[in-house]
């Protein structure tokens, strides 16, 4: 812990390095007094993050929690607002402070904060920090989306499914270490399962209140809580700016819409989904703007990068149609639901984006699970489920002639590459986009290369290029001409101490739909 | 005064409801006629007085409105103006407290005014919610309690308690004839039902302890009784546990299972009571309504069928409890009457429950004996309650008889200490025995799946808690055949979890003795598996699992044989 002299030390070369042009640069300027509450313990222990970049600024977020792991989800924090101060820098000393501010840390929120920062400069590394009370937070890394008018190559990673109890966020460290611009989460940040009182893989001993089924407001508070704790997630989430999108297991394991699986009735379960999306957000580096209203969140959002760059970050599971298998080709379904789907469509035809990035939860490519001639398994909870609303969406993006549509997926817990076809029934019709399934970063534990499943995969569906059963990340370059993939994986997540490798990596030429070794 | 001649006659020929006698119950005294009309009625009101509850007595109705979550659900006050109407209806009498899930501020006045229309009493909604189900600090506030003032007034202010992020509401009522004080709680757990019911009841022991009168927790609990979720909840199932704590050591009274006939319906809307239930029921005729709600939800009842337009309030039945104050002792056999039509593995079988619920400071102990004459059979036909003081006690009796009982009336002898009990017992022409059975399942993905010729629905055997290796599931075909053949579609939905890898088959004729015919290892894929075997008779088929894809448990999308 920081000692106060240690502290208000510092706080005075902060100040100093502002003073120059002081009223330029705060978004609160002035009053700034401490008011803090006296706390049990150090606040940061959640780290920093930032999120939802654009060429002007970020969204900034930390979390005071002295106590992350207390029962009741509040992390150990007084039922009072709290003052924090943030602070915006263009070097990692935190010297040349460019913008500050104070925040107020609210209990209703889980005394988290989302600050929205404007006034940056266009495709930069920023770096920032927090200060509450005597306390300050570690340094994260941040970074503007380019000028819009510019082609800067973007490097992008992505991941999903990080079941805390199921293994280590090894890839998160490796992932931490890459000079990124941005970071995608595509779901699956936490699960709803109890976990046991010695944490699973992790060895660590918790409280009775982490072994329940996650179900109400201070439960999925404590269970991000419990995530957040990670030093490696930490890392990852202090490097880059991240997006986040959510799947079915940070509500509950396969909902969709008002619907659970498992008997709910549909206001037990949207009650239970307004707990989930409230905890999401708190935990989150989203917009404001996200904030749920009782069981909704706007989750759906587009990111720009400059010319080369447009991800459209979606959500496939609050809108859907019920799950029914038997229904795939009915044109009444809907996975994205109509509202969405025009604004995307919209979205993709007014983009002038090279690269126009998918960024969604579940399989899109269509994935025949048995090499029988004659039978087809389909995954009911997939687009293969919802085939003809992938048919249309298809359809849509081949009308408004979409440059380089790519889609990025979570969800399945391993690593896929695909063509996506005009038609699948037919192997030589042509093909209208790629997709990259990245693997999880725990869930599914170490995992194998390969996998009897997967050789019958690769067999039975021409269109799938690549398949590996480890776990990892996904981390992609686009720049003019082409868009590279790196497929990460690490060797085992059960035990700390897992070395990561790239195990795969394709090439995409601009104007050619086509997985290429590199 | 013709009005007051209209009420009384009212209370006349309303009477014989509430005189029917309850098993152990006191049959209360009609009211005099004078208070019955305290000359409330609601402004320009020309509907039916109903009557009032006699001096003593409290009717408490129960009602999950599904009216909180969606804004323009909350907005359309149709489905509420039916449930005022058709309450009206089906009350014995006007009822005193309405303990309310899911519904907001506005909801529960407008209910309160069109309650009061329909009844000719005044109602008004003493504690309710906002405008929005959820808070600025993302708790939920959905709950509301609604009181006759003619009839109660507040003994002590009502308001919110905080129990898994959802604010339950309460207040202390009282009948303004003073003869009698309810703390009322209007109860819905955010997540899983027992911990919030336990805390609930804690809180209202140390909160209310010197209130006395009966304490009454009413709502939603999320869940049925039985803790495996099955269209048929038997008396004897496990209950959940949340059931089990309130009805056990902190000595409430299910009052729809004790006496509302509803020990077989799935529900999960409660009244329970820390007093003396004399009658209750649940909305059992409720129409086929399933099609009603969608176009309710979105506000837009306007566009639903005239049926649903004249009847739907909620897709949960509402439920009522006539409540008096608790006796020392109190003793209850449930069901009040039986029937034989239920056959489990080649088995007539139905339960019994004894139970005693001790009031007093002393602790009590009650022998419990059940007899009956073969080929019925009772287990155990005998037992102890052993009940310490302010708790209660409960037996289940398994009564059973060979699937081939000539069809006809017997009964059932409960003797609790000195009280003896007859319950009649109908051994039925036919006897239902399900299709299939599984050792478990996880809720949503019960055996039936199985055997439902749809690839895409499977049975899950449960892992919330973890269940230990093997599990089955035992076709049973309805007559003995003779098959050679036994076809396992592993679940076909792209994930292989539950896939069956070592596998066993056995055959039973009787449902009791069960011998294997085959046995060995399938791959981990989702074709279509076969055991064969040499052809033998059975009417019972099991397959058993050691050993399966993904960890320690079951699926099967299909289960056939030939």
């Amino acid at each position: 812990m920081t000692t106060p002299h240690m502290t208000s030390r510092r706080r005075l070369l902060a100040h100093a390095a502002g003073l120059a042009g002081l009223a330029a640069v705060a978004q609160v300027p002035g009053g700034w007094t401490d008011s803090s509450p006296a706390l049990p313990g150090t606040p940061f222990t959640l780290g920093v993050a930032s999120g939802d970049p654009r060429p002007d600024g970020v969204v900034l977020w930390t979390r005071l929690a002295p106590q992350p792991l207390a029962d009741d989800g509040l992390g150990g924090m007084p039922r009072t607002p709290v003052p924090v101060r943030w602070e915006v820098a263009e070097d990692d000393g935190m010297r040349k402070v460019v913008r500050r501010g104070v925040a107020t840390a609210r209990p209703e929120l889980t005394h988290a904060v989302h600050v929205e920062v404007h006034g940056l400069r266009p495709g930069r590394a920023y770096w920032f920090r927090f200060t509450a009370g005597a306390d300050d937070s570690p340094v994260g890394r941040t970074k503007t989306a380019p000028d819009p008018r510019t082609s800067v190559p973007v490097s992008f990673a992505f991941a999903s499914c990080q079941a805390w109890d199921v293994g280590f966020y090894t890839a998160y460290r490796d992932l931490a270490a890459q000079d990124l611009d941005l970071v995608g989460h595509l779901g699956d940040y936490i699960y709803e399962n109890g976990i046991g009182a010695t944490g699973g893989k992790r060895g660590t001993q918790l409280s009775p209140a982490h072994g329940a089924l996650v179900q109400t407001l201070s439960q999925y508070r404590l269970r991000h809580s419990l995530v957040g704790t990670d030093p490696d997630l930490q890392a990852a989430r202090a490097a880059a700016p991240w997006f986040f999108t959510l799947d079915d297991h940070d509500v509950e394991d396969n909902w969709g819409a008002d619907r659970s699986p498992t008997g709910a009735t549909p206001e037990n379960f949207l009650r239970r989904r307004a707990a989930a999306f409230r905890a999401f957000y708190e935990n989150n580096p989203m917009r404001p703007s996200a904030l749920p209203v009782g069981p909704d969140m706007a989750m759906h959002h587009r990111i720009d990068y400059g010319r080369l760059a447009s991800f459209f970050v979606l959500d496939a599971r609050q809108f859907r149609s019920p799950i029914d298998i038997g229904a795939r080709l009915d044109p009444s379904r809907t996975m994205l639901g109509e509202q969405q789907e025009r604004w995307l469509l919209k979205g993709l035809a007014d983009s002038s984006s090279t690269w126009n990035l998918l960024a969604n939860q579940v399989m899109m490519f269509q994935l025949d699970r048995l090499t029988d001639p004659g039978l087809q398994q389909l995954n009911p909870d997939t687009w293969d489920g919802y085939a003809a609303a992938r048919d249309r969406l298809w359809a849509g993006i081949g009308e408004r002639r979409v440059s380089n549509p790519v889609v990025l997926t979570g969800d399945a817990h391993v690593n896929c590459a695909a063509e996506l076809k005009a038609d699948y029934a037919d192997p030589g019709s042509p093909s209208v986009g790629v997709e990259f399934v990245g693997t999880s970063i725990t869930s599914g534990g170490d995992g194998s290369d390969n996998t009897p499943g997967g050789q019958e995969w690769l067999a039975a569906n021409p269109h799938l290029k690549f398949f590996n059963n480890q776990r990892g990340y996904v981390r992609c370059r686009a720049a003019a001409d082409t868009l590279t993939t790196d497929y990460v994986v690490v060797d085992k997540v059960t035990t700390a101490g897992g070395t990561a490798s790239v195990r795969r990596s394709f090439v995409v030429e601009s104007g050619r739909p086509a997985l290429q070794d590199m | 005064m013709r009005r007051t001649f209209h009420a009384a006659a009212a209370v006349a020929i309303c009477w014989g409801l509430f005189t029917m006698p309850a098993a152990g119950s006191v049959v209360p005294d009609p009211p005099a006629a004078g208070s019955v009309a305290p000359g409330l009625s609601a402004a320009g009101s020309a509907s039916r007085r109903l009557p009032v509850t006699p001096a003593g007595q409290i009717l408490v109705v129960q009602a999950n409105l599904q009216d909180s979550v969606r804004q323009a659900d909350a907005r359309d006050t149709r489905d509420l103006d039916n449930f005022a109407r058709l309450l009206a209806e089906k009350a014995p009498a006007a009822p005193d407290a309405l303990l309310l899930t899911e519904i907001l501020g506005p909801g529960a006045r407008h209910l309160a005014n069109a309650l009061s229309r329909a009844t000719g009493q005044r109602y008004r909604a003493e504690v309710a919610g906002e405008r929005s189900a959820f808070l600025p600090d993302g708790a939920v506030r959905e709950n509301a309690i609604i009181l006759n003032t003619g009839t109660m007034t507040v003994a002590a202010p009502g308001g919110f308690e905080r129990v898994q992020d959802e604010d339950q509401a309460y207040v202390v009522a009282a009948r303004r004839d003073g003869t009698l004080r309810v703390p009322l709680v209007a109860a819905h757990p955010g997540g899983d039902p027992a911990p919030a019911a336990s805390q609930l009841a804690d809180w209202l022991a140390d909160r209310f302890a010197r209130e006395g009168g009966v304490t009454v927790l009413g709502g939603d609990f999320r869940a049925g009784r039985c803790a495996v979720p099955a269209v048929d909840q038997t008396i004897g199932c496990a209950p959940q546990a949340f059931w089990a704590d309130l009805t056990g050591p902190r000595a409430y009274t299910d009052a729809y299972f004790e006496r509302g006939d509803a020990q077989a319906r799935p529900h999960s809307g409660y009244v329970f009571a820390r007093g003396d239930v004399l009658k209750a029921a649940i909305d059992t005729d409720m129409p086929d309504v399933s099609d009603c709600k969608a176009a309710f939800d979105a506000g837009r009842s306007r566009t639903a069928d005239r049926d649903c337009r004249a009847a739907y309030y909620a897709d949960e039945p509402f439920g009522w409890a006539l409540l008096g104050a608790a006796r020392d002792e109190q003793q209850s056999v449930v069901p009040a009457k039986l029937a034989l039509d239920h056959c489990e593995l080649a088995v007539r079988t139905a339960d019994v429950m004894a139970r005693v619920v001790n009031n007093t400071g002393a602790p009590l102990s009650r022998p419990v004996r059940v007899s009956v004459s073969e080929p019925l059979a009772a287990t155990p036909a005998e037992a102890t309650l052993d009940v310490p003081a302010g708790q209660a006690k409960n037996v289940v009796v398994n009564i059973t008889a060979p699937r081939d009982t000539a069809p006809g009336e017997h009964r059932v002898t409960v003797t609790i200490g000195s009280e003896k009990r007859e319950i009649p017992v109908t051994v039925t022409e036919d006897c239902v025995e399900p299709k299939v059975y599984a050792t478990s399942f996880h809720s949503g993905f019960g055996p039936e799946l199985a055997v439902d010729e749809d690839i895409a629905t499977y049975w899950h055997s449960e892992y919330q808690p973890p269940h230990p290796l093997p599990q089955s599931i035992t076709l049973n075909l309805g007559e003995t055949k003779q098959i050679s053949a036994l076809d396992y579609q592993p679940r076909f939905d792209g994930n292989l979890n539950g896939t069956i890898l070592d596998y066993r088959v056995y055959l039973s004729t009787d449902g009791q003795t069960f011998t294997e015919v085959a046995g060995g290892s399938w791959a981990a894929d989702a074709r279509l598996k076969t055991a064969s075997f040499e052809a033998a008779d059975a009417r019972y088929v099991r397959l058993e699992g050691s050993r399966a894809s993904g960890g320690s448990y079951l699926s099967a999308a299909e289960v056939t044989v030939r």
